[in-house]
Parts: C-alpha cells; sequence; structure tokens
C-alpha cells in the first residue's frame, strides 16, 4: 500500500456550456521518504494536480487514496494533519505574528496556545526561519515566505507535505536553498510532492514528471530503490 | 596528437596553430590543470587522473606527450628552481610547468567556444528528425521522448546547494555552479518549446488548418 495513491483521476471546471479538463486520467503513487517534482507550464494542470492530490479538491472521475483511505471521505480527518498543503507567497497581507500563523494549524487542533506557540518556533527552527517568529507576514521576502509557508505545513507532523511552486517569488540565489530545505525533509521521511515551472524544481527529485493539458508523463510508481527507508533524525536549525 | 579511444574537438575562432593542438581532450584537460596550479608531470598525471578519470582513461605517457606538445606551441613553459607544489620533488618528478599567457588565452577561448551550443549539432538532430518522423504522431512520441530527456538531465544535473553550502563555495565551485545553471536555462527553453511544438502537432492531430 503506497503512502499516496491516485488512480485515474479526472478533474475538470466548468463555466457555463465550457468545460475544462484540468487532469485527465492521471494516475501516481508515493512512498515515505520520496521527493516528486512535477514541471508543467502554466495552465497545465499542475497546481489543480496538486490540489486534488492534497485533497484541497475532489476529483470527477478516479480515486485519491492516503494511507489507504479514500481523501474524498476522510478529507476532514487528512488535510491539515497527516497532509501539509501550501502555496508559497500564501498570505503576505496577512496580520499576526508568523509564529502564530504556523501555530494555527496546531490551534485548530485544540492543541493548547503554549503548546502550539512552541511547536511553532521549533518548527520555524527547523526550517531556518527562527529570525521571522517575531515579525509580521507582511514583512518577509519570498524565501523567508516559502520558508514560513513550509513550517506552517509541517507543525502538525504530516507524512506527506504538498507544495505549489515552492520557489515562486523567491529571489533567484535564494531558490537552491529552499529546494535544498525540501529535499532534506524528504530526507527525513516526509513525502514531498511539488509543482514547478522551471527545470531549477527537478533537480535533487527522486522523480520527475511532467504535465501538459492536464495528461501526466513519466514513472507514475516509484522505481523499487527510489524508495527511502525511514530514518529518525534529529530536528535542528538550517541555515538560510 | 589524439589518443585511442578520445574524442577530437573542433576549435573555432582561436588562433591555427592553438587550435590544432586543443583539438586534442587530454592537451586542453592537461593545459587547464598546469593553468590551475603550476607543477611537475607526475602531479599533473595525478590530479588529471582525479579529475577526468572517469572521462578520460589514459596513461601517464599521454599526459607526457600532451606536456610537450603544449610545449611545443608555447603554451605551456618550464620552471626554473624548486617545484611550486611544496612536495619533494624526486629524480623521477622532472621540470615544473606553468602556462604562458598565451595558452592561458588559448584555454579561455577553447572554453568559450565549448560551452555555446553547437549549431552543427542541432542541424543534425533535425535532419534526423525529417529524416525518421513522419506523422504528427510520431512527431508527438519523438517530442514526449525528448521531454522525458531533458527532464532527466534537469533532474541529475545537480542536487540544490544549501545556504551554509554556498557562504564556503570558492570561485571555482561558484563557476561550476554558473555553468550548471546555465544549462538548466537551456532545458527551460527546451521544454518551452517542447510544450509549443506539442500544442502545433496536437492541432494538426486534430485536424486543425495550419498555414503552409
Amino acid at each position: 500500500m503506497s503512502l499516496l495513491s491516485i488512480e485515474h483521476v479526472t478533474k475538470r471546471y466548468r463555466r457555463g456550456r465550457l468545460e475544462r479538463v484540468a487532469v485527465r486520467d492521471v494516475s501516481l503513487d508515493l512512498e515515505p521518504g520520496e521527493l516528486v517534482a512535477v514541471w508543467g507550464a502554466r495552465f497545465s494542470g499542475r497546481s489543480t494536480l496538486l490540489r486534488v492530490a492534497a485533497g484541497v479538491e475532489s476529483p470527477e472521475e478516479g480515486t485519491v487514496r492516503f494511507e489507504g483511505h479514500d481523501l474524498a471521505r476522510a478529507r476532514n480527518k487528512i488535510l491539515g494533519r497527516r497532509i501539509g498543503y501550501c502555496q508559497t507567497g500564501f498570505s503576505a497581507s496577512s496580520r499576526g505574528l508568523v509564529v502564530e500563523h504556523v501555530a494555527a494549524g496546531l490551534l485548530a487542533q485544540r492543541a493548547s496556545p503554549k503548546q502550539a506557540w512552541r511547536r511553532g518556533q521549533e518548527m520555524l527552527f527547523h526550517v531556518g526561519a527562527e529570525s521571522c517568529a517575531r515579525m509580521e507576514c507582511h514583512e518577509l521576502d519570498g524565501a523567508e515566505l516559502a520558508r514560513v509557508a513550509i513550517a506552517s505545513a509541517l507543525v502538525t507532523s504530516p507524512a506527506l507535505l504538498v507544495i505549489d511552486e515552492p520557489t515562486s517569488g523567491v529571489d533567484l540565489l535564494q531558490r537552491d536553498p529552499v529546494l535544498a530545505l525540501l529535499r532534506s525533509i524528504a530526507d527525513e521521511g516526509t513525502a514531498v510532492l511539488m509543482s514547478t515551472g522551471d527545470a531549477q524544481g527537478l533537480s535533487g527529485a527522486d522523480r520527475a514528471l511532467t504535465i501538459d493539458s492536464g495528461e501526466l508523463q513519466g514513472e507514475p510508481e516509484p522505481a523499487q530503490a527510489d524508495v527511502v527507508p525511514l530514518r529518525r533524525v534529529e530536528s535542528g536549525a538550517r541555515r538560510r | 596528437m589524439a589518443v585511442p579511444g578520445e574524442h577530437v574537438l573542433e576549435g573555432r575562432g582561436a588562433d591555427p596553430a592553438d587550435s590544432a593542438v586543443l583539438r586534442s581532450q587530454v592537451a586542453c584537460a592537461v593545459l587547464g590543470l598546469v593553468i590551475e596550479k603550476p607543477s611537475h608531470g607526475y602531479e599533473i598525471g595525478q590530479r588529471f587522473d582525479r579529475r577526468f578519470g572517469g572521462f578520460l582513461s589514459v596513461g601517464r605517457s599521454s599526459i607526457y606527450a600532451a606536456l610537450g606538445t603544449l610545449m611545443d606551441a608555447g603554451l605551456i613553459e618550464k620552471m626554473s628552481g624548486r617545484s611550486t607544489t611544496g612536495v619533494s620533488r624526486g629524480a623521477k618528478a622532472g621540470a615544473s610547468y606553468r602556462a604562458t599567457a598565451r595558452g592561458a588565452r588559448a584555454y579561455r577561448g577553447w572554453l568559450a567556444e565549448r560551452v555555446r551550443n553547437d549549431p552543427q549539432r542541432v542541424e543534425m538532430i533535425g535532419r534526423m528528425t525529417l529524416a525518421g518522423v513522419q506523422s504528427a504522431e510520431a512527431a508527438l512520441d519523438f517530442i514526449g521522448r525528448y521531454e522525458r530527456e531533458c527532464v532527466r538531465e534537469a533532474q541529475e544535473l545537480a542536487r540544490p546547494i544549501d545556504a551554509a553550502d554556498l557562504d564556503c563555495e570558492g570561485i571555482s565551485g561558484l563557476v561550476e555552479r554558473l555553468l550548471i545553471e546555465e544549462r538548466r536555462r537551456m532545458i527551460d527553453a527546451q521544454l518551452s518549446w517542447i510544450t509549443y511544438a506539442r500544442a502545433e502537432l496536437r492541432a494538426v492531430s486534430a485536424g486543425a488548418p495550419v498555414d503552409g
């Protein structure tokens, strides 16, 4: 049983009598510790695929299973807990301290404010954004936003991180370090599914797929040798 | 002075005499190593093995022959006095070599030509495609395979570098990373072209009229 199993999924958008197929008969499996990057041009269906994979949207056809559960039925129990989903540049205008934003996922799960705050600070330290903890979201630059978005998605210790265009809006020289962070998160055992619009985002991925007109190309299943055994590592800060 | 199994490189735009010498990959590699650090033949051979052993498998005699050719061409010269490597030179170590200004210029010229995309290669691929791809469906298949090759190359090009590693890299690390970045951007352009070409070919497959 794969961690995530997308089986013949199709997703359509309708506007009046017009219909656009954003994702067409896509199948994809992910295992723990895998970093899978999906390259696609704009309007290729890459973001829709990630939203469907994370359970943010449900497909019209096909099934998405996470740890064996039908994501369409168990979404409320899985999304934001076992699956962390984020778009970078997420809430640059939102008010409140960064650490409060990161802790919000745990507060929603009825964790105590003190516990959520402490965990939020730990996650910011983990992604190398501890200096942003007491800043406001609108004060962050692109790379900091990306790291804070990742920290927010990881605060509930999900088994899968789904991240849409992690280097979008990130300064050119800061893109590699953000990608290296995602690589290290996968190396620690959390599966990572990311989209990208440039070749840089494919570097270091265990599998690199492409999507065009909603059709996914590439290896839908990991090669046996690609599956990284889970291993526990010490949590520590990453330099920015 | 090509050795068995090595590819002969084409040199363009440089001094014809220098280009003739730099047609040999071994000579180019040896010249680069001498520019990197003046040294004697044995040490250059050791560095050659470490740096290029995975690509070029040649004996020490080829290294010494390349040094002789580069000397004759005036691209490197013998140094007088002690070795600059700090390594004690035994009786067999021989003379140390350093690059001449002309050698350094010739190497940079050769390098600039090599990192530029070769239009002849593109033309050859185009001709091969015209010969072997006779329908829109076959062309779409070709495009798909081309895309997979591009993606595979981007995936394997290099692992992303962490900020800590960026801080302590030297100029050689920076140059290496910049060359990787250039390749990435070329792949971006290729993938962009593939997206466009696929849209055109799908339109043809669907029976849409095309100009011409």
